[in-house]
């Protein structure tokens, strides 16, 4: 349904303060033609306002924006061509369905069979083809959100930007909806930036993702480089449950040993480290495994002697809490025959493959 | 959402007398009124008919309505910029423009007529017939249209204000982000969305037209529907048959312009879609209304200042021969009011202390009854809006010809026609008065009163700890406006009082006072004592009731944050 090609955005070192308030600080990130791009960050990262400053609607205190090969960065909000969907959905209520979802085309001069044709597309496309002339307050929110989601889709921008859009729908809704954004997105290989909170479903739907926290950025990747070699701890942190262990970093002749502060040294093989004194050694629950006393090491296996301390059911797995020395590190078991064969008190040895070990600086 | 009041069945018996009473009192007079003009036959039909045609009424109300429409446009032309300003310049500019906006509010506009005329003739201006005769407006309608419009326009600008603060900024923005120009969105999204308020401002600048009867008056326009009928009523007395059809035009206009009003009501909730989004986004501060903004409020407050520092002027003038001050200056008229003006102050006073009373006991009932759920509280609100379209005039007229028909009514009409006066000026405000109080009981909500029982008040108690102190800086304000509107109020004056009254209320004194000749400094006297008599009453009424309850109820920072936003 899209007519335009997909375009790359890209944002220079840009800054964005708002009544004395500097809310956005050298952002700089690129995203590439027809790829969904998330902007993950908690309350007040500073994403709404990249989004924002984006389309235009917050004006930059420094930097540049780019779309493809033009700098927008001056541009009016109305001649960017990237229409946002606002957190708030704000549908006008005094304007029917069809009329709030034809109101960008009604901009391009296209004429009034066309504009229909592809409202009535639109509509039906969100599942929403009898409400067209409804006004929005006879709607249900998700209803709500659906035209907002047409809206913006129909407008055949160079990038579509979407602010936590369906964040006040309940799970179910807001899969549904993010799917369907999802197949739209593809189907027609748009280029889309969504800010979202949650990072299950950044992890989910992105193709590459973008961590901010107190208007900072703080890493850019795909999901995987994101969840498996985060460059800081607040990345490794907000994209999952983490074990992080702070110690310092020795060296053993060549070989780099990381000596965490209960005693434990854990060798680092072929593992890039920096020329860093302290720091944390970072390893997910899912990476530590139960192994028996007199097994035989699996490769290069660290193993560990540690306490049952507590435990947590997540549903499809259980959490173990293990003393290690005195620091407690969380350990995953999936629902099997033995997941709940642990009981608090158990002593138990758990083996760690050091390739899953990363070192972050603190 | 506010939860209603949930009503037993003795509350809704006592509601449902006290509606039916409060009916009965308005509509006997009204309905002995028009019976009047009923057909027993068909020839009775034809003989209203051509009454209407042989009589001036269909030229008068369209020109009345002419009137009215020109007022709204030109109060509107003064009015939208500066509500752009208030919503979207720095906040020491949008203070400034509700303060400014109240002036001209504190005067009525006869007042702002006798000012106009008296500097007419100060600097020898062609007797104010700015209009060629031979244009539709002629003569003074279009110095009428320019009084009412200095009066009126604060209505419009405050209705304006309200609309456009209620339009979400996300809403503008999201026109502009899906290509919009500036022009096409204000013009698409942010007008139609503060629409409503304007309309409901203009239907109410638009009814205080048709019914006004002073200010044509004092500027010699007797061809208006409203001065019409009180000239003829002094001249042919209440019987005369034409009154009747020219109240039962009156009513049709006011019901038409309340209809038109009501149509751009209709329900369109402007709930904000995003559940995650408590508060509406405020426009930003913009630099082009923030350099419009300077100029613009000088204008505003030219406008507003000058009909007040007029008429301070004419009050200490002996004599001016057309220089920037009056020649002589001279408190007389003030040491000669104070010194004999005493009755006549004390006879408004308790005039308006009545009125106020009477709004404030048949507001709180009203506003009570309607915010109750179910059909008793929706048809107390239709009731109480539909007086919107009985003018004072028509009113007070009704409470004139039943009187009439009763001969111990006559017997005490002079004290008696003191009372309808306050009854009529009651029962025109009371569609704000009870809007008021039913919107602070619904503030307080049932949650409310649920939480202090709870903790162990009930009854009585609850009522006296609870629900009243809840109310009380409403209830002060509701009195107020009643004593304010009664104090300033002559159309009804006009046709209940009959210049015969002794001592006759003060804004009928003045307004003779001021058609006297020589009598401008005298008039601007009582008219200022009476400004700042009101001005007073309503600082002590602020001091006594409305700070404290403000302060009581809303923390400091909703309150600082309530006050920013209100502007």
């Amino acid at each position: 349904m899209t007519v335009s090609e997909p375009s790359s955005l890209e944002l220079c070192d840009v800054d964005v303060t708002i009544d004395q308030q500097e809310i956005l600080r050298n952002i700089s990130l690129s995203v590439l033609p027809g790829e969904m791009f998330a902007l993950l960050g908690g309350a007040e990262s500073g994403k709404s306002t990249l989004l924002r400053a984006i389309a235009g609607l917050d004006r930059l205190s420094k930097g540049e924006v780019w779309i493809d090969a033009e700098n927008i960065t001056h541009t009016a909000p109305h001649r960017r061509g990237v229409p946002l969907m606002p957190q708030a959905f704000p549908l006008w209520p005094h304007m029917a369905v069809g009329r709030n979802v034809a109101f960008g085309l009604q901009r391009q001069r296209l004429s009034r069979r066309e504009i229909r044709e592809r409202v009535t597309r639109e509509l039906e496309y969100v599942g929403l083809s009898h409400f067209r002339r409804h006004l929005p307050w006879q709607l249900t929110p998700s209803q709500q959100q659906r035209v907002a989601l047409a809206r913006t889709l129909i407008s055949a921008a160079r990038i579509d930007l979407f602010d936590e859009p369906f964040s006040a729908q309940d799970e179910q809704l807001r899969e549904k909806l993010l799917r369907v954004l999802k197949g739209r997105q593809q189907q027609s290989a748009l280029t889309t930036v969504i800010t979202t909170q949650d990072p299950a479903e950044a992890l989910r739907f992105a193709d590459r993702i973008a961590v901010l926290h107190e208007g900072e950025l703080q890493q850019v990747g795909t999901p995987v480089e994101l969840y498996d070699m985060p460059a800081k701890r607040f990345v490794a942190g907000y994209l999952g449950s983490v074990n992080l262990i702070d110690g310092e970093i020795e060296y053993a002749g060549d070989q780099p040993l990381f000596r965490a502060e209960n005693g434990i040294v854990i060798p680092l093989f072929d593992h890039p480290v920096k020329r860093a004194r302290t720091g944390s050694a970072m390893f997910r629950p899912q990476d530590l495994r139960i192994v028996s006393r007199d097994a035989e090491p699996f490769g290069d296996e660290i193993r560990f002697s540690g306490r049952v301390e507590r435990t947590e059911f997540l549903g499809d797995s259980l959490r173990h809490w293990i003393d290690l020395a005195g620091k407690a590190v969380c350990l995953d078991l999936r629902r099997d025959a033995t997941w709940n064969s642990l009981h608090i008190g158990d002593q138990i040895v758990i083996g760690l493959d050091p390739a899953k070990i990363r070192i972050l600086e603190r | 959402m506010i939860e209603r009041q949930q009503m037993t069945w003795a509350s809704a018996s006592f509601g449902l007398v006290l509606l039916t009473l409060f009916i009965a009192l308005i509509g006997v007079p009204l309905s002995q009124l028009f019976s009047e003009l009923l057909p027993i036959d068909g020839s009775g039909l034809d003989a209203l008919r051509q009454l209407l045609l042989q009589s001036s009424l269909p030229q008068s109300s369209l020109r009345t309505l002419a009137v009215a429409l020109l007022v709204c446009v030109l109060a509107s032309a003064f009015a939208v910029p500066l509500a752009m300003i208030a919503v979207r310049a720095h906040v020491s500019l949008r203070l400034l423009v509700p303060l400014l906006g109240l002036l001209p509010l504190v005067m009525p506009p006869f007042v702002t007529a006798a000012v106009l005329l008296y500097f007419a003739d100060v600097l020898q201006l062609a007797g104010l017939d700015i209009w060629p005769d031979e244009w539709p407006m002629s003569g003074r309608l279009a110095t009428l249209v320019l009084v009412y419009a200095l009066h009126f326009f604060p209505v419009i600008l405050f209705s304006l204000i309200l609309g456009l603060d209620r339009v979400d900024r996300i809403f503008y923005e999201s026109a502009r982000n899906l290509g919009a120009g500036r022009f096409t969105a204000w013009r698409r999204v942010a007008l139609p969305l503060a629409m409503p308020p304007f309309v409901l401002g203009a239907a109410l600048v638009s009814l205080r037209v048709v019914e006004d009867v002073a200010t044509p008056l004092m500027l010699d326009i007797d061809n208006l529907l409203a001065p019409q009928f009180v000239l003829r009523l002094a001249a042919a007395g209440p019987g005369d048959p034409l009154l009747t059809l020219a109240a039962l035009v009156m009513v049709t206009l006011s019901a038409l312009i309340v209809a038109f009003a009501w149509s751009a009501l209709t329900p369109l909730p402007m709930r904000r879609a995003a559940a995650a989004c408590p508060q509406p986004l405020r426009w930003r501060h913009s630099t082009g209304a923030a350099l419009l903004g300077a100029p613009l409020i000088l204008i505003l407050a030219v406008l507003s200042l000058a009909p007040l520092l007029g008429l301070g002027l004419m009050s200490l003038a002996n004599h001016w021969s057309g220089g920037p001050l009056p020649d002589p200056v001279s408190l007389f008229d003030y040491q000669a009011l104070l010194a004999d003006g005493l009755p006549i102050l004390r006879a408004t006073l308790a005039y308006a202390v009545v009125t106020g009373i009477l709004l404030l006991g048949a507001g709180s009932a009203l506003g009570w009854l309607s915010s109750t759920p179910g059909g008793l509280g929706r048809f107390t609100r239709a009731t109480v809006n539909g007086l919107f379209a009985v003018p004072g005039l028509v009113l007070a007229f009704a409470c004139l010809q039943t009187a009439g028909q009763f001969d111990w009514a006559q017997g005490a009409w002079p004290d008696l026609a003191w009372f309808a006066l306050a009854a009529v000026v009651a029962v025109k405000l009371l569609p704000f008065a009870a809007y008021l109080v039913a919107r602070q009981r619904r503030m307080l909500g049932r949650g409310g009163q649920e939480s202090a029982r709870t903790l162990g008040i009930a009854g009585p108690a609850l009522y006296l700890r609870v629900v009243l102190p809840a109310l009380v800086g409403t209830l002060g304000a509701v009195f107020l406006i009643g004593f304010a509107a009664a104090a300033w109020e002559l159309t009804a004056v006009l046709v209940l009082l009959d210049g015969s009254s002794s001592p006759p209320p003060l804004t009928l004194s003045i307004f003779q006072t001021l058609q006297t000749p020589g009598g401008d400094r005298t008039g601007a006297t009582q008219a200022i004592l009476l400004i700042l008599a009101l001005l007073a009453l309503c600082a002590i009424i602020y001091r006594l009731l409305l700070r404290r309850h403000w302060q009581r109820f809303v923390p400091a920072t909703a309150r600082r944050d309530a006050a920013t936003q209100a502007l």
